[in-house]
């Protein structure tokens, strides 16, 4: 790492980046995407969003069908992918099965000709930050999941790579493991400054490891930003819907004041949203509560929107409490109580009093039909 | 035994009886056949017992010419008196007129009958003539295998190397390993680019370039050879391609040489190099050899140090499929190759079918299975993943 000067804003820079197999389907379609030197950024999306050929792209397994990938000012469209230097962890975790543990790390420092005695020292620290010196002798097929995903990583991490890209590298691994290596990876970049480029679509992954995250849908970015930026304040409806849970009202704009506009659903009920898209008035929208927005009880007031609803079902989840709820004029709603305030133990067909703050019901154009 | 073992053992009791019938016993009764030698005790009874109570040196007891003569005269037209005379002249040219010429005379004898049957041939007069007798009174000989290893027993019980114009055993034997080696490597080193190439081909081309390997491997062995015998041959369409493009003036002589041999023999046996190793590729995802090119190695190292050693298995495994197969092989060279290019399978038909001798037919068949066992458990030991701990862990 360069501590002596500022990390550069653009480190990688994607400039009118596109990508299609067979000239009519655009996988990635025009990126625009900077990358800082030493951020974690997470690229997240559903599957065939764009965010894995992205990557690939990235480490030169793919070529840009237009647009210029540049690495530190230099453009990189054309240079294979043994010369740039950037560290790759696989979602199978690609260990070599005829080599040892040992073997398998020292294999990038082999390629790129290190001292034979700064080889073994290299090989030995790497095993030891991720905790596995005891099973250098071992094969990878004698390894567990959890295992061969800290080999992976010290190999990618040994020769200190440029920077690190990881291709939904904890796909494989159980919920717990999951979770712990979250962790692991990411006091990982926080050790050694690295640039990290990780993939993925667990969005629960994404904000919890990631400065930013990139939300990719349909070959293009959707929002770019801190993860509580694109969870608290999304860009359109595909990412406040895409992250976390979300429901949806639809209806016509019937009043404007400010940012506050007043839905009317088709059953002839009002409810207020902040737009956050463009809403006229007498165009159709769509207003999005979070689940966990939604509380009991409390007397209408400012600044909220309050309702009666029937209780339609009730699931126990251990740490949260689910509850459907319909809404005369909205439809069926769920909320999510923590347990302290479920206390109330509310009964299948039970009337509650319920409200949301106006702030957080977002409002947004209507979904477009599928491109 | 618990019920289901009982069942278990039932069902897979009619593949046992079979392994058993069609491989252990054949195998077995092969093996008992390469050192068989029933025919002097069974055409000269007395005289197998009265040779068995002589130590073997001079001077030969009267007791073992007159057991002998008394076994010559119930001998008259004796089907295994014949029997005998063709297996000791196998051994030694010239035994069976010897033999015939003292049963003719065996009627008109009169004692003592070792210097009467020395005047019907002095032959008979030679102590080794009778040691060579009590050799093969043994109803086990070890000649067979010996002589398929270029060697004899001399009478006094040491072993010697037969005359340089009868040696071809050893010659033969290297040869044919020579041969099966060669196509072993010529069909690794086809087989492999094909194998890759097949490995990376999607949907209908794939099914179209397996179809291409599988078809000739529907159509039987013989056929092939015979189709190969066709274009090779001097008036084939290779030569007249070669004489039309103006790079040959003469026809070439190409059929019954070693090349035909190797031609035929690796066009016939390449699928079961390719599939295995096929099967083995296919498996192998792009991540290992895209984790190499991140990790910094050049595409000869990816293929090299990664993409190579993970195919090390299906390697191994076509080629020693490919070398087991080439070792016993008997149509192709018979076909298409010279008297020079014929292997151990050759001699054991000729001996079989023309010279009717079993005994040397089975002593090159287990000679040929023991050298074919030692070499592919040496190459075992040295070639990693050939059946050794790699194999184990995958």
């Amino acid at each position: 790492m360069s501590s002596e000067n500022p990390p550069k804003e653009q480190f990688v820079r994607f400039e009118g980046v596109r990508k299609s197999y067979d000239g009519t389907v655009q996988v990635v379609r025009d990126l625009n995407l900077s990358i800082r030197e030493g951020e974690f950024l997470t690229l997240l999306g559903p599957s065939g969003s764009g965010k894995t050929t992205t990557l690939m792209m990235l480490a030169g397994f793919e070529k840009p069908t237009a647009g210029k990938i540049l690495f530190d000012g230099q453009v990189i469209n054309d240079m294979p992918t043994y010369k740039r230097n950037f560290g790759m962890v696989f979602q199978n975790y690609a260990l070599f099965p005829h080599m040892t543990v040992a073997e398998n790390v020292a294999f990038p420092l082999r390629m790129h000709r290190f001292p034979k005695s700064e080889q073994a020292e290299r090989v030995t620290r790497a095993l030891d930050m991720v905790q596995l010196h005891r099973i250098a002798d071992r094969h990878p097929t004698q390894l567990s999941g959890g295992q061969q995903q800290r080999v992976a990583l010290a190999r990618a991490l040994v020769f200190e790579p440029k920077m690190v890209l990881m291709d939904e590298p904890l796909g494989a691994l159980d919920k717990q493991l999951r979770e712990h290596m979250q962790l692991e990876i990411r006091a990982l970049h926080e050790k050694l400054g690295l640039t990290m480029l990780y993939v993925t679509h667990d969005q629960s992954e994404a904000l919890t490891m990631s400065d930013r995250v990139a939300i990719f849908n349909d070959g293009e970015i959707q929002h770019i930003d801190a993860p509580s930026e694109v969870y608290d304040r999304p860009r359109n409806a595909f990412v406040a819907k895409f992250m976390g849970e979300n429901n949806a009202v639809e209806g016509t704009v019937t009043a404007r004041d400010g940012d506050v506009i007043t839905l009317r659903t088709a059953a002839g009920r009002d409810l207020h949203g902040t737009a956050v898209d463009d809403l006229a008035i007498g165009q159709g929208a769509q207003v999005l509560v979070r689940p966990e927005q939604i509380s009991l009880g409390g007397l209408p007031a400012d600044g909220f929107d309050s309702f009666e609803a029937t209780v339609a079902d009730k699931i126990y989840h251990g740490d949260h409490l689910r509850i459907v709820l319909e809404i005369a004029g909205l439809g069926q709603v769920t909320a999510t109580f923590a347990h302290a305030e479920a206390e109330l133990h509310p009964e299948i067909g039970q009337t509650l009093t319920i409200r949301w703050r106006i702030a957080n019901a977002l409002a947004f154009a209507p979904d477009g039909p599928a491109r | 035994m618990t019920r289901n073992s009982k069942a278990g053992l039932a069902l897979i009791a009619p593949l046992l009886v079979l392994i058993l019938a069609g491989f252990v016993l054949p195998i077995a009764s092969t093996a008992l056949k390469a050192f068989d030698n029933p025919e002097v005790s069974a055409a000269l009874p007395r005289t197998t017992v009265a040779l068995g109570q002589w130590d073997g040196a001079a001077p030969l007891p009267d007791a073992v010419p007159d057991a002998f003569v008394a076994d010559l005269q119930d001998a008259m037209g004796n089907r295994a008196f014949g029997q005998m005379t063709r297996r000791l002249n196998f051994e030694e040219s010239g035994m069976r007129s010897l033999f015939f010429k003292a049963r003719r005379a065996a009627p008109g004898l009169e004692r003592p009958y070792a210097q009467a049957l020395a005047e019907v041939d002095p032959e008979w007069g030679r102590i080794e003539t009778w040691q060579m007798l009590k050799t093969h009174s043994n109803p086990y000989t070890a000649s067979y295998v010996l002589r398929s290893l270029d060697l004899r027993m001399e009478p006094d019980g040491t072993i010697v190397k037969v005359e340089p114009e009868q040696a071809i055993f050893v010659d033969l034997f290297i040869r044919t390993f020579a041969i099966s080696i060669w196509v072993t490597v010529i069909a690794v080193l086809l087989g492999y680019p094909t194998a890759y190439v097949l490995s990376t081909l999607k949907g209908r081309m794939e099914s179209l370039a397996l179809l291409c390997v599988l078809v000739p491997f529907w159509i039987s062995i013989l056929v092939r050879s015979t189709a190969w015998f066709i274009i090779l041959q001097r008036e084939g369409p290779i030569n007249a391609a070669l004489q039309f493009a103006g790079l040959i003036g003469e026809p070439q002589a190409i059929i019954f040489t070693r090349p035909a041999v190797y031609i035929a023999m690796v066009h016939v046996l390449l699928p079961f190099f390719i599939l295995p190793l096929l099967s083995v590729m296919k498996r192998i995802r792009a991540d290992y050899v895209r984790a190499a090119a991140s990790l910094g190695a050049r595409p000869w190292q990816q293929f090299l140090l990664v993409y190579l050693p993970m195919t090390m298995p299906g390697v191994a495994a076509g080629a020693l499929m490919v070398f087991m197969l080439s070792v016993g092989f008997y149509v192709t060279p018979a076909l298409v190759g010279g008297l020079r290019d014929q292997m151990v399978s050759y001699y054991i038909a000729y001996f079989t079918n023309t010279t009717i001798n079993l005994g040397m037919a089975a002593a090159l068949s287990l000679l040929l299975l023991v050298m074919t066992g030692v070499l592919v458990a040496v190459a075992g030991k040295l070639m990693p993943g050939m059946g050794g701990k790699q194999g184990a862990r995958s």
